[in-house]
């Protein structure tokens, strides 16, 4: 029996792991999938034919993922995809889950996102406002090492700087901040969790360009870092370890969890003050679902598994007029913030412009697909060859542009995730089932994005000029488990305690009530840090 | 009976030397006309690609294998085989060898193939692979190597 136990081993399970470990409190942290060698990672990643997220990571068959291949090619993959249309962002189930394979931008909600209601008339209102969130934002940032221009506005007060110096932005950013300027954009340096110096005993980044699907050195943060100073703090982690049911006791709190081992056995571990639930916006509500032979808990309310959201992203890529030289240093290292706080919220999405530095990787594929990808045919044309293509060739990458635009979706109790119970997985467990739309509000934002990102395409003499009309998933799973201070509407409360189980927290970003338009990372580390704090000291009264 | 030590006679040395005309022959129309070598693949690959990035030769073991021998054999006799072997990509454009449709094709397979790394659904080569060799202003991804300059033009 440990104190504590932990359902899921990545950034949040890891934070509040440690925080727990260092002060003493014996943990038990439970991942469903197994350890990686980041070496061998690397080596998987060469060798595979797609270079995609998913592609340096196992899919066991005890703890399959999702994969960014079989996204919207129906019966495939391991979501049952109800529509009426694909849930388009993935993760990884193994230990140090999908910080593997993040971008590493930090930026931070503004404080207009947590009173949506209030302040637009949509979506709701948060428990809880910047301010009560500000300090632990610096505490993540401390913890995480966030590089970052103190000196910027990015439209979210600081009551602190950046624990390193930004990342230097790219010449690519350079460019287009040149551009942006002339219809009155501003180009920001992006925080990010990546070295610009020795930090923590990691090496600074280096520019390997290839943060996602894997950074070869680990200059960028993952959650691997927290997990093994856990582990030094006396906390157990268990790989492979797939969470099946939460165990309550007969005065209905959280006595433990079972888990299932890959050869189909069960194991029962008991967790004497209180259970957390790390296990993102997919897993953790299938797991609360399915509980109790399909009974469910922490679910009077009916909102488990409800309000799944995403940052729909509008891509647009195009060949722009002088060279900006893509594929060098981090992938993405600026972005436009302004367009975060737009006055037309409310009727429309806002939305943060990425600016990437890795040329049409994300919508094309890795440089080498532009010549052997079977749908986009090659590079090479007939009659073609020696010095001149590769002149062509350079040229073409050299001027390769990429802008990806997060949306906020709006919160939507249909957009929904429960546990498949008539589609198993190889150990017996239901995999998830999701009913997703993007929503009028997302599109609106999407088309708009679109129209800013033909803006500043025209403002860098671009050709080639592509816009997706698709909703790609931005990796970024919210909702499902959101906080509020009404248990009939929320899962939640404040501090990331389930309403109805007072020794049961979630952390994570399925917390999140809305989700504005930064990547979510951040946040939900300094939600994270909270209920750890929350955790650490009212433990002894728990269960 | 013979002396091994004395000069063969005339008669006897016409006799040698049908024989060894005789079995070489044969030998030298194979060359011209049977399967093509790896050596003769990584000339062609060299003159096709203008020698602009280092190829391994275990790489292209693997992109030869999966082309048509038959087409392959077909452009190798016109470049590699021919009186005078190209020795640039424009030297094969001016010899008129990509007039012939199948010659142009395989070509162009065989630039994918280098400049991919891709066969199929396999990887031969990522980190080699000439999409990323030829750049010269960024290494392949996860390289470790990195490009730590990334904040000015190259």
């Amino acid at each position: 029996m440990s104190d504590v136990v932990i359902v899921g081993s990545g950034v949040a399970g890891a934070l509040v792991g440690f925080t727990l470990a260092r002060a003493g409190v014996s943990v038990t942290i439970l991942e469903a999938g197994p350890r990686i060698n980041r070496d061998d990672a690397v080596n998987v990643f060469r060798a595979a034919s797609a270079k995609v997220p998913e592609s340096p990571y196992p899919n066991t068959a005890w703890a399959p993922r999702p994969s960014v291949l079989e996204i919207g090619i129906p019966g495939s993959g391991y979501f049952v995809q109800d529509g009426p249309e694909p849930f388009g962002s993935t993760y990884e189930r193994i230990v140090g889950g999908t910080t593997w394979h993040w971008l590493g931008s930090c930026p931070r909600l503004l404080p207009s996102d947590f009173q949506m209601r209030t302040l637009f008339g949509v979506g709701v209102d948060w428990p809880i406002r910047y301010a009560d969130l500000e300090p632990w934002y610096v505490q993540a940032e401390r913890a995480m090492g966030v590089s970052g221009d103190s000196t910027q506005d990015q439209g979210s007060p600081r009551s602190a700087g950046f624990p390193m110096p930004r990342v230097p932005p790219s010449f690519l950013d350079s460019v287009v901040r040149t551009a942006a300027a002339r219809i009155g954009l501003q180009v920001l340096s992006t925080p990010q969790a990546r070295n610009t110096e020795t930090f923590n005993d990691r090496h600074k980044c280096v520019g390997n360009s290839n943060c996602i699907p894997i950074c070869p050195i680990g200059a960028k943060y993952d959650a691997l870092i927290h997990l093994d100073l856990a582990q030094q703090a006396g906390a157990q982690v268990i790989p492979n370890a797939v969470v099946r049911d939460i165990v309550l006791s007969p005065n209905g709190t959280a006595a433990g969890v079972v888990y299932r081992r890959p050869d189909g056995s069960d194991v029962t571990v008991l967790a004497g003050k209180a259970l957390v639930l790390a296990a993102n916006a997919i897993e953790t509500p299938k797991l609360l679902l399915m509980s109790r032979g399909g009974l469910g808990v922490a679910n009077a309310s009916d909102q488990v598994g409800r309000n799944l959201m995403d940052h729909p992203i509008q891509l647009s890529w195009a060949l722009s007029g002088t060279p900006v030289f893509p594929q060098r240093g981090p992938l993405s290292t600026s972005g436009i913030e302004s367009t975060r706080a737009a006055t037309t919220r409310g009727q429309l999405s806002a939305f943060r412009i990425e600016v990437a530095n890795d040329g049409w990787r994300f919508p094309i594929g890795d440089p080498t697909f532009e010549f052997g990808h079977e749908a986009a045919g090659t590079f090479v044309r007939l009659g073609e060859g020696g010095a001149a293509l590769a002149a062509r060739w350079r040229d073409h990458v050299s001027r390769e542009l990429r802008f990806a635009s997060l949306t906020e979706q709006l919160p939507n109790p249909a957009n929904r995730v429960t546990p498949a119970f008539d589609h198993v997985d190889a150990i017996g467990l239901p995999r998830p089932r999701i009913s997703f739309t993007v929503g009028r509000y997302s599109r609106d934002g999407m088309a708009a994005a679109r129209t800013m990102h033909e803006r500043l395409f025209t403002e860098l003499v671009a050709t080639e000029r592509n816009h997706s009309d698709i909703a790609f998933g931005a990796g970024h799973l919210m909702g499902t488990t959101v906080m509020g201070a009404d248990p009939a509407r929320s899962v939640v409360d404040g501090e990331g305690r389930a309403h109805g189980v007072r020794n049961l927290f979630v952390v994570g970003s399925s917390v999140f009530p809305t989700v504005g338009t930064a990547n979510p990372t951040l946040t939900l580390a300094a939600l994270a840090l909270r209920t750890a704090d929350v955790l650490r000291r009212t433990l002894t009264q728990l269960p | 009976m013979t002396n091994s030590g004395s000069r063969p006679s005339r008669r006897e040395f016409l006799v040698a030397a049908s024989a060894v005309l005789t079995a070489s022959w044969p030998t030298i129309a194979f060359a011209q006309t049977g399967p093509v070598t790896l050596d003769e693949f990584m000339d062609l690959s060299r003159v096709l690609t203008d020698d602009v990035a280092n190829l391994r030769d275990n790489v292209g073991a693997q992109y030869q294998a999966a082309l048509d021998p038959a087409a392959l054999l077909q452009l190798v006799q016109a470049t590699i085989r021919a009186p005078r072997p190209p020795q640039t990509f424009n030297d094969v454009v001016r010899a008129g060898v990509l007039t012939n449709a199948t010659n142009a094709a395989t070509v162009q397979q065989i630039l994918t193939y280098w400049y991919s790394g891709l066969v199929g659904n396999h990887t031969a080569d990522y980190l080699g692979a000439l999409a990323w060799a030829t750049l010269g202003f960024a290494v392949p991804a996860s390289t470790k190597i990195g490009f730590p300059n990334w904040e000015r033009r190259p």
